[in-house]
């Protein structure tokens, strides 16, 4: 024999060997090439022996030894070790209350979360799936607003006949009087043209879809509204009074999905409407939606369009004043990824939204199966010996793998039927929190029971693989002699996992710290105008005329400190005109308007930079002045910087809105009328008599339901057929700002939520490490260190991680939502209030939950974990 | 024919080796006397590849046995022929005999021919 370290076989082809060889033949062939490389030793000596090792190795390289056996041929009681797993996953389970508690609660908790938020995403996205026509249907818009003239649908519709099918306009009048026999009511009415039902998916349950609204006078109303004031949906022809006229149902509809942009429950046709059928350029309060032919491109159609209104007008295409037009697409409209157009059909979503809200039902799931991948290796110190028996007694590697992930399945398949069970009963909850209505029947869909599974399986590998292939690897003869620790590697993991979570935790508490602020911020803005304690409600033409004796007897009231007439509320303003500003005739800016009477700018509070309210006119009205003379005109602050005038230059000087030419008798602060989100735009506030539409109220602090109740008495007695339906202002105000109040309910729920689990997960954790360190804590005691240092020793670990993690998080955290908040032209600042409120409830979240372990440890009697060495 | 044996030729020496070394036999010792006694130059592999496709026939079967430290500790897989074997090995055997048989007398005789 030649030197001793040749007379084993070549490392690297031994190695090589084993990685490609199939595991049951491992041994006997390795054993036999052993075998022969010794043989050849022998007789050919080291160097010709390492070389037909090598040789052999790659001749082995065949199908039968790289084919994995699925099923090992050796191996019979593969059910009885499969009952075996189980046996053994619940015993460990029943043995370790507290960690399978807090597995089992952390990930039901984070399942459930996610489950009910992607219920949410999914009902988020199937908003208007259910019109056949989807696809071909797009709005004409002009980039900015979401109304066009009502001239644009019949002018497209003739002038592109070969590429759109049909057009049809829609226009949404707001609350109308009705009239029924003895009742009467307000409701929300669409307008719109007769073909409406045939572009627009809404089925009927009496009536035809195409001829519904082929005759003047007739009404399709939804089965809600049949059942509401009928008590039954067969009511084909029966006779209703809206706004003093008659008219006939001719059809009824199944109800409004939930998921319907387009919400109404009486639809009535233009028809012969005088001011629907005279086209004009100017007359902009219609919806305009087109149904293209199947090959038509909306992005060169829009451009044919704006090139053929443009010739209309003569502008010039490249001139400033060149018309533009967009077609959306009505599939674009709830979620609108790109546009956000003034007066909106609808209410809308925010796709932006529904990604977040995505991404946060992604990081509960993952602060979830960090903690199962925490606990599991954590907890590998008392697997350890089982592993070490299970291979001495021939337990394979993969086997080993097979039984850990088999355990995390079954703790994940365990929670996740747990959290179906919660999510089911906690559905109705989070509809109220996120302002949707979604019923039980989503959950139990077996496309979303299959999706849940697949979610399941992927849970499953993702938290139990680390643990598997780490427990797995144990080396027998170093567990068993009972001199093995946690590995350094595992715990680094650990320590990542954790801040990682606490990142998430944190960026979370942020988060919602901002909305909030945020929320509050727009809630207690001066918005130039007082909305508190006031009520507003329709008037009808008996109310009008005898108004002055209404308000007479409502002033006489204590509690009742004004009343004043208005064709809108500021919160609801829908129309504008438009506003000369230069001797072109392009030269005009869009200007929103109420017409309010004398007693508005009073009892609304706004502040009167210059010039004088309503009550003195600069021009008398005069109700018999036919020569198109009108009063005086109130406009705001950013009107007046349209021409460059302060507040005191503007007063006097002549405006002209749409055609009417009149001097600005005031000019009032900047009140926001519009969502936060937006720039306070022109605003002219016009006093003419034959335009009120609501009387507005405001009460006093004291017995307000007496006041309204007299209110309505009095109202009741000037106007018995009106209703009297009334609502406040400033109900109305966080109305729109629902939006941003319901993020913010779901952003800190779901914030603690995340919390909650990652601190489940941090007290499994120091309860291990308590457990692991407890006869180190033993010697340090005997040795004379004090309760609190132990404490101490024990928190700094954990301490250290969550500041780490809160460095990493605040300044990502602060960023977005510096990026969030520009989207509102009216904003808070974060500030460093809310990251000080985020570290400090942070750090005494983390100090309560390993407190207490650290203090039980630090409190234990050392001979208690002494006595045994 | 209502069974059909097949054996190649290949595996056929392998199984007769096996069936010769009775309860010895494994990749290796089959290899060898394949080499030093037929004198046939074979591969390690292709041995065992025969006597797992001889095992997956059903003709041999297979058990762990002893480890060596020849083997760095590592058990050997013992093969015997099965009783289906056997009937594989006769049929090859009386099918050669049958055509042996059928060779005419002069073939052999005389030395050259």
């Amino acid at each position: 024999m030649k030197s001793s370290g040749h007379t084993k076989p070549p490392g690297l082809a031994e190695w090589l060997f084993r990685v490609y060889c199939d595991d049951p033949l491992k041994e006997e062939i390795a054993g036999d090439l052993e075998e022969r490389f010794l043989d050849h030793l022998e007789v050919h000596g080291s160097r010709q022996a390492r070389l037909k090792y090598w040789l052999n190795v790659f001749k082995f390289f065949r199908w039968h030894t790289l084919k994995r056996r699925r099923s090992n041929r050796y191996t019979q009681n593969n059910i009885a070790m499969f009952k075996n797993y189980f046996k053994i996953a619940f015993r460990n389970a029943l043995k370790q209350k507290a960690y399978s508690f807090i597995n089992l609660s952390g990930l039901a908790v984070g399942l459930t979360s996610f489950i009910l938020i992607m219920l949410y995403v999914q009902q988020q996205l199937s908003y208007d799936q259910f019109h056949e026509n989807k696809d071909t249907i797009f709005r004409v818009t002009d980039g900015e607003d979401a109304i066009t003239p009502n001239i644009v649908g019949p002018f497209v519709s003739r002038n592109f006949q070969d590429e759109v099918a049909q057009s049809v306009r829609v226009i949404v009048m707001g609350s109308q009087i009705f009239n029924l026999k003895e009742k009467s009511f307000t409701a929300n009415v669409y307008h719109a043209d007769s073909a409406f039902f045939t572009m627009f998916t809404f089925p009927f349950i009496q009536g035809n879809e195409e001829t519904a609204l082929a005759q003047p006078n007739s009404m399709v109303i939804s089965r809600k509204a049949a059942m509401q004031h009928f008590g039954r949906e067969d009511v084909m022809n029966e006779a209703f009074q809206m706004s003093g006229r008659n008219y006939k149902i001719t059809g009824v509809m199944a109800d409004i999905p939930q998921n319907s942009l387009l919400k109404f429950d009486y639809m009535v046709p233009f028809n012969d409407l005088r001011w629907a059928v005279r086209e004009t350029w100017s007359n902009r309060s219609y919806h305009t939606f087109l149904q293209l032919g199947d090959q038509v491109d909306p992005k060169i159609l829009e451009q044919k369009i704006a090139a053929k209104i443009n010739e209309t007008f003569e502008i010039p295409a490249d001139s400033e004043d060149a018309e533009v037009v967009y077609l959306q697409s009505f599939n674009d409209i709830y979620l609108q990824s790109e546009m956000r157009l003034s007066y909106e059909i609808g209410r809308t979503g925010d796709i932006k939204y529904v990604y977040i809200f995505f991404a946060v039902a992604m990081l509960i799931l993952l602060i979830a199966c960090i903690n199962y991948v925490n606990l599991s290796t954590s907890r590998s110190l008392e697997r350890a010996k089982e592993v070490g028996i299970r291979k001495v007694v021939g337990a394979h590697r993969g086997q080993l793998i097979y039984q850990f992930l088999g355990e995390s399945f079954l703790f994940v398949f365990g929670s996740l039927i747990l959290s179906l069970g919660l999510s089911w009963a906690l559905l109705p909850y989070f509809n109220e929190l996120a302002g949707v209505v979604m019923d039980v029947s989503f959950l139990v869909s077996s496309q979303f029971l299959l999706t849940l599974l697949g979610l399941g399986i992927l849970i499953s590998l993702l938290s139990g693989f680390y643990p598997a292939l780490m427990l797995s690897m144990f080396k027998p003869v170093v567990v068993l002699k009972g001199r093995f620790k946690n590995s350094g590697s595992g715990s680094r993991l650990r320590k990542a996992l954790v801040i990682f979570q606490f990142a998430i935790s944190a960026f979370l508490l942020i988060a919602t710290l901002g909305v909030n602020k945020q929320l509050n911020f727009i809630q207690n803005k001066n918005l130039g105008y007082d909305r508190d304690q006031v009520l507003f409600f329709r008037m009808n033409r008996d109310l009008r005329t005898n108004y002055q004796t209404l308000k007479n007897e409502l002033l006489s009231n204590p509690n009742i400190s004004g009343v004043t007439m208005a064709s809108n509320t500021p919160l609801n303003v829908g129309s504008a005109h438009g506003i000369q500003t230069g001797p072109g005739d392009e030269d005009y800016e869009l200007i929103y308007f109420i017409h309010v009477d004398e007693d508005f700018t009073d009892l609304m509070d706004m502040n009167i930079l210059a010039g004088r309210d309503f009550k003195e006119l600069a021009n008398p009205f005069n109700e018999l002045d036919t020569s198109g003379r009108v009063p005086s005109f109130i406009i705001n602050e950013t009107t007046a910087a349209l021409f460059n005038w302060t507040a005191e230059e503007a007063v006097g000087q002549k405006v002209n809105i749409s055609g009417m030419e009149a001097p600005v008798q005031a000019v009032v602060q900047d009140f926001h009328f519009k969502s936060m989100e937006q720039k306070i735009e022109p605003f002219v506030l016009m006093c003419n008599p034959n335009n009120y539409f609501y009387t507005m109220v405001k009460v006093g602090n004291e017995n307000v339901g007496e006041t309204i109740d007299f209110i309505g008495e009095k109202v009741q007695a000037v106007a018995p057929r009106l209703p009297f339906d009334y609502r406040f202002l400033d109900d109305r105000f966080e109305g729109m700002y629902r939006f941003e109040s319901q993020l913010s309910d779901v952003f800190i729920t779901f914030a603690t939520i995340a919390i909650i689990i990652a601190s489940l997960g941090m007290f499994g954790l120091i309860s291990f490490m308590a457990l692991n360190r407890a006869k180190e804590m033993g010697i340090r005691k005997v040795l004379g260190a004090s309760v609190m240092h132990v404490v101490i020793l024990l928190s700094t670990d954990f301490l250290k991680l969550v500041l780490i993690a809160l460095l990493l998080a605040t300044p990502i955290a602060y960023y977005i939502m510096g990026d969030w908040l520009t989207d509102y032209e009216y904003r808070t600042s974060l500030g460093i209030g809310v990251g000080m409120v985020a570290v400090a409830s942070a750090l005494l979240i983390t100090m309560l939950t390993i407190g207490y372990q650290a203090l039980k440890t630090g409190l234990v009697s050392p001979t208690k974990v002494l006595r045994n060495e | 024919m209502e069974k059909k044996y097949y054996l190649g030729e290949f595996e056929e020496t392998v199984l007769l080796v096996t069936a010769s070394q009775n309860g010895e036999a494994y990749g290796l010792s089959i290899t060898k006397v394949i080499e030093e006694e037929l004198g046939r130059s074979v591969n390690m592999s292709s041995v065992h590849t025969a006597l797992y496709r001889l095992e997956e026939k059903g003709f041999v079967k297979s058990d762990l046995g002893g480890a060596s430290d020849r083997r760095g500790g590592r058990r050997k897989r013992i093969f015997q022929i099965t009783s289906m074997g056997k009937a594989a090995l006769m049929e090859a055997k009386t099918q050669r005999q049958y055509l042996w048989s059928k060779l005419p007398d002069y073939l052999f005789q005389g030395g050259d021919s």
